[in-house]
């Protein structure tokens, strides 16, 4: 959602391509003969002006009846801006027409340009050029031009029509066509987009050429046709429209009988939402694939919407006063890869959640959480579960009130906090023979903290330095969930909003035993504006009594009196130069869990290196996720009108690429060069090696994708190349 | 050490400057009900019901969310995302007065992920979403604390409350520039 109250965008105005017609038309030559209100013969540096047109030439006849003037010999025209050459011209100055033999031409607006036979000016904004180049390029010998047949350039709709051109690039010839159109001017207008060739591992040879319908302000289409050497044409295929209250994007790929895999490929994904006026909203978020080999044939780093589970979604959300009520489904289409298989996680048909919440009743926030749940997955999956984890479908409702006297000050707060986790199932058959299951557990938590500051020096610049210490304490009685199935709830990730959490699990499955506190001590340097330069934090959790609540009962034998350490430090060191890094450490086993180190250099615009190390150690995961892994990133202009960026990533841990890019960009006045080169893992065993490259000529193509931006998820940091 | 409590210095960066604030904030925005509470607990200011009615003006430009994978694994599986939370504000005086330029702030956190664990990732993620909420509340009002009403107004009378805006319009207005 953006507010911009001030500041609308007011474009330039350019003067309109109108003739006042009243203005006075000046001649001038060295001899003037014949008679006033008549014919008048011009010779020698012949010279017609009038408001926004002028004329030269040799020798010329000016007709008054008309307001027509006729030229020959260097004859040279400029009327609104744009400019022709000729050996012979008319043109009646009220109507705008007129006719020009072997001449050149320049508009001023798209800056089009190039040579022709002859040329038909049909009124002030429609061109027909015969036997001409057109390019974008300035001078005499442009590195691309279009020539044709016939050219007819309309202005006011933005498009140029050619009859049998040939597209030339440095003076060979590269595409031919019956007839083809363009946008001649750079505005969102339909046309066709820079088509983008290439060469994958998967595919064999690629040739997409996108076309976008500008169909309204708020909404448009672009398809992207993708003839595959070795599998046959994918139509792809993307709708984005906005409302006043809704907004949505639908995307599609269907490449009808796969030559390969012989058989009907798709992959859709599709995503809605709308409010109306009486807090009622609805929504969905749909995804879907034709088969598992899909992300193993298809995805690519630029399509990384595409994993192996595809979530589809829609609900319903109404707001009434403090509460906020939802309705959903959710179900997800698993497309496995068998060599690591994915567990199908349970349907929820349906899912109703009741949320509410007030702050500040005399000091006192409350909040409710409610919620009723269809847990399902069909006998087939339910069998496919891991020994230690089977499962049972049922019901499941949940009430969970929370109440809380947070008390705040500058320099301190204090949160006392009390919450009742209430929930009772309903298992249609159960591992465990039990079919109806409750439980009530209440938690109590204490967060608190310290502010204390002082006047710091960092980097030789006066800041202000926190140093913040909070203890947060937590109990919850034990109870014994070991028969308690387990839909929604996991171990999350290890961090800091996890050490100040009263559940160690999230979810609604389990309710963690506690009697625990959390120590940690964050110490910030502040700019004098507030702005936070650096942060580092030390924090870890201590047990008092043993944990005896875990997911699949699989009680790891390290049983601690304490958490993991956690160590973070992370902002700019230089206003240029940035880290990040967050060490996760075991005392009693000496062992690091998840380290990660990152630096990023940002020297100027579009000049980027990203560094950095990531390490997720395996814990209670049965497919090996081991995570050790390097990644560096960047983009830099390498040289003038050139410009680089890359990515590799490699698993020091399988010796393994995982996705490495390389892409430059050459940015010629008239034309763009883009390469790109990837490979990448689409399965445990299957990789992909692609090249694409993409020559974009400007003036010819319209605005469109640029592919090298689509990286941009792959190094932090990004800046798009123009355009 | 050189430390001391915050709010137990007089001068500095510990309290706001200003009487009333009004926030100028999605109605759904999680940050701003929690800065909202953070300012009333603290009984600092008041929150003002109505621009006009202010003296500060904060105001969201955009407020963003992003999902991108951030690591992955050697079966080209995402292993980590990223989720990204992007504010940009900008404070001002009902006047115009610009206090804070249009400023953007972002704060990530990283979730480790597998495809086996989807419906408590999603639990897990609105956790991670609510505590970026709270830390961006956290840095917005370590913003206004670094705004000096006194020394913008040239003098503290004006920060009274209960002049109405009506009164000290024309004083102000041909002073502002922009």
């Amino acid at each position: 959602k953006s507010k911009n109250s001030s500041g609308t965008k007011k474009k330039v105005e350019r003067p309109k391509r109108v003739e006042n017609k009243d203005a006075p038309t000046i001649l001038q030559a060295e001899q003037i003969t014949g008679r006033p209100a008549r014919d008048l013969y011009l010779d020698y540096e012949v010279e017609v002006q009038r408001d926004q047109t002028l004329l030269t030439g040799d020798h010329g006849i000016f007709r008054q009846e008309e307001n027509e003037t006729e030229l020959i010999g260097n004859v040279f025209i400029q009327r609104f801006g744009d400019q022709f050459t000729a050996e012979r011209a008319n043109l009646n100055l009220d109507t705008g027409e007129g006719q020009l033999l072997n001449t050149t031409y320049k508009f001023e607006e798209t800056n089009g340009q190039g040579k022709a036979s002859k040329i038909e000016l049909v009124g002030d904004d429609k061109t027909n050029i015969f036997k001409s180049t057109y390019s974008t390029c300035e001078g005499v010998n442009p590195d691309w031009y279009l020539s044709s047949n016939k050219l007819h350039l309309d202005n006011t709709r933005n498009i140029g029509y050619a009859t049998s051109p040939v597209l030339y690039f440095k003076d060979v010839p590269i595409i031919g066509a019956p007839a083809m159109t363009f946008p001649i001017k750079a505005e969102r207008k339909s046309g066709v987009l820079p088509p983008t060739m290439g060469m994958t591992s998967k595919n064999g040879l690629e040739v997409i050429v996108p076309y976008y319908f500008n169909l309204a302000p708020n909404y448009d289409l672009t398809i992207f046709p993708n003839l595959m050497a070795r599998r046959g044409l994918q139509l792809g295929a993307e709708a984005r429209y906005m409302g006043n209250n809704y907004s949505g994007t639908t995307y599609v790929e269907y490449l009808p009988n796969d030559k390969e895999a012989d058989r009907d490929r798709y992959f859709l994904s599709t995503k809605h939402q709308q409010a109306f006026n009486n807090g009622l909203s609805y929504y969905w978020d749909v995804k879907s694939a034709s088969d598992d080999k899909y992300p193993d044939d298809f995805s690519s780093p630029q399509n990384r919407d595409l994993q192996r589970l595809l979530l589809r979604e829609g609900g319903f959300k109404q707001k009434l006063g403090v509460w906020n009520a939802t309705l959903r489904a959710t179900n997800y289409q698993v497309l496995q890869d068998v060599e690591a298989p994915i567990i199908k996680p349970f349907d929820r048909l349906p899912q109703l959640t009741i949320t509410g919440g007030q702050e500040d009743v005399h000091g006192f926030d409350w909040q409710m959480y409610a919620e009723m749940t269809r847990f399902w997955l069909s006998n087939e999956y339910l069998d496919q579960m891991p020994l230690k984890q089977q499962q049972a479908r049922g019901n499941r409702f949940i009430m969970k009130p929370e109440i809380s006297y947070p008390i705040y000050q500058s320099g301190y707060f204090f949160t006392p906090k009390a919450i009742l986790n209430m929930a009772k199932y309903d298992l249609d058959e159960s591992p465990y023979n039990v079919k109806s299951l409750t439980r009530v557990l209440p938690t109590f938590s204490l967060d608190g903290g310290l502010v204390f500051e002082r006047d710091a020096s960092f980097f030789g610049k006066g800041m202000t330095q926190t140093l913040e210490p909070r203890l947060f304490y937590v109990y919850t009685p034990y109870k014994d969930q070991s028969k308690y199935p387990i839909f929604d709830s996991g171990e999350p990730s290890f961090g800091y909003p996890l050490l100040f959490t009263e559940n160690r699990f999230d979810g609604y499955d389990r309710v963690a035993d506690a009697n625990n506190l959390t120590a940690a001590v964050t110490t910030r340097f502040l700019e004098e504006n507030g702005a936070e330069r650096m942060r580092f934090t030390i924090g870890q959790r201590y047990y008092f009594t043993d944990q005896r609540v875990y997911l699949y009962n699989t009680n790891l034998e390290e049983s601690q009196n304490r958490s993991d350490l956690l160590v973070m430090a992370g902002g700019k060191i230089l206003p240029t130069f940035s880290v990040d890094s967050a060490f996760q450490y075991n005392q009693s086993t000496r062992k690091m869990y998840s380290a990660n180190f990152s630096t990023q250099w940002k020297p100027g615009p579009m000049q980027l290196l990203n560094a950095e190390y990531r390490y997720l150690r395996d814990t209670v995961d049965f497919y090996g996720n081991k995570l050790d892994q390097v990644n560096v990133s960047g983009q830099w202009p390498i040289a003038k009108r050139w410009y680089a960026i890359g990515q590799v990533s490699y698993s020091l841990a399988d010796s393994r690429t995982i996705e490495n890019i390389f892409g430059f960009q050459y940015n010629a006045d008239c034309w763009i060069f883009r390469l790109m080169a990837q490979r990448y893992a689409t399965s445990s065993v299957e990789t992909n090696t692609a090249l694409y490259f993409q020559l974009e000529l400007k003036g010819l193509s319209s605005i469109g994708s640029n592919p090298l931006n689509a990286l941009r998820r792959s190094i932090p940091g990004y800046e798009p190349l123009s355009p | 050490c050189g430390f001391h409590l915050r709010g137990t210095n007089g001068i500095g960066g510990d309290q706001l400057s200003f009487s009333s604030i009004y926030i100028d904030f999605p109605a759904d925005s999680q940050t701003s009900a929690r800065l909202k509470r953070l300012i009333k607990g603290m009984k600092l200011t008041k929150l003002a019901n109505n621009p006009k009615e202010a003296e500060v003006i904060l105001s969201a430009i955009s407020e963003k969310k992003n999902k991108d994978y951030l690591s992955l694994n050697a079966q080209g599986r995402v292993r980590e995302y990223s989720l990204d939370y992007i504010l940009e504000f900008t404070a001002r005086t009902p006047q115009g007065k610009i206090l804070i330029e249009p400023t953007k702030l972002a704060l990530r956190r990283t979730m480790t992920y597998n495809d086996n664990e989807a419906l408590s990732k999603e639990n897990e993620e609105l956790m991670l979403y609510k505590d970026m909420q709270f830390d961006m509340a956290h840095q917005l009002l370590r913003r206004l604390s670094a705004i000096k009403m006194s020394a913008i107004n040239g003098s503290e009378d004006q920060t009274t409350e209960n002049t109405t805006s009506l009164d000290r319009q024309p004083e102000h207005q041909p002073g502002t520039p922009d």
